[in-house]
């Protein structure tokens, strides 16, 4: 009983450290496309502009 | 996890980057400079630049900014990637790989260049926060309607996802009001097939290469 009530523990708390590290990784992943293909500071735009273009960001 | 996640991503990433970088010199760059010669006299199109911002110099500069730039970008593909990679077995094979690299693909490239073509400097286009808000629109949709379809095995849900697919196209994309250009017809299109071509070397190529080191990594977690 012991074994498989710190299993069924074990498993959850690998589950949320799982989710917890996805939404970490794509948190991290939209602040930077957001930097490179939308922000709207002119250095950073001119700065990514051949980026922005050809991975078909809505750029101009 | 966190450690595997963001390791994989930033090394594949990086090298990614660097091969498309190599690519875009020889195809889509001197698209874009050839463009910009036409975009000096379309001012009246309404595509300004702030010449007074900071830009950098033609040449390896310029390069040198882009590559940052796609780093910066493919990083955060692969980050996508690789969490999709994370819904798969601990041992990542190629196979769920290129299927993921498909789906970041599809919802990256193929979903928004259906509403918003992609533009060369000098062509005319609709208000920029209307279809940037378009864009990401349309990538969320693609991207939840996918996980819907591929990754729940219950009906309704997978029918939902078809139609969260279709719905910022239904919806439609912002057009410019004009569809005249300075920028000839036989060079936009040229680089509309061009980089659609590089997005999918790119998804190709970290489709390849997230799963070695996804694997690679998985040894080296504390």
């Amino acid at each position: 009983m012991n074994t498989q009530t710190s299993s069924i523990a074990k498993t959850s708390s690998n589950l949320s450290e799982m989710i917890k590290a996805r939404l970490v990784a794509l948190a991290f992943a939209g602040a930077m496309l957001f930097t490179v293909g939308f922000a709207q500071s002119a250095p950073l735009h001119n700065a990514a502009h051949d980026t922005r273009h050809v991975e078909v960001f809505p750029c101009h | 996890m966190m450690y595997r996640l963001f390791a994989t991503a930033m090394a594949a990433g990086v090298l990614v980057a660097v091969l498309v970088s190599m690519v875009e010199v020889y195809t889509t760059t001197p698209l874009i400079l050839e463009a910009e010669g036409y975009e000096v006299s379309t001012v009246i199109i309404g595509h300004v630049h702030d010449h007074s911002a900071w830009s950098p110099e033609n040449g390896w500069e310029r390069f040198g900014y882009t590559v940052v730039a796609n780093v910066v970008t493919t990083i955060s593909f692969a980050l996508f990637l690789v969490v999709g990679l994370s819904f798969g077995p601990k041992q990542a094979d190629r196979r769920t790989g290129f299927l993921m690299a498909i789906a970041g693909f599809a919802a990256f490239t193929l979903a928004p260049t259906m509403g918003l073509p992609p533009e060369l400097p000098g062509m005319p286009t609709a208000d920029l926060h209307a279809r940037q808000m378009w864009w990401l629109a349309t990538v969320l949709c693609t991207l939840g309607g996918l996980y819907c379809l591929f990754l729940t095995d219950i009906e309704p849900v997978k029918i939902l996802g078809i139609l969260i697919v279709l719905a910022p196209h239904i919806w439609g994309a912002p057009h410019p009001l004009t569809q005249a250009s300075e920028v000839p017809a036989t060079l936009a299109a040229h680089f509309a097939a061009s980089s659609i071509v590089i997005s999918a070397i790119l998804w190709g190529l970290l489709g390849y290469f997230a799963p070695l080191f996804y694997n690679y990594f998985k040894g080296k977690e504390a």
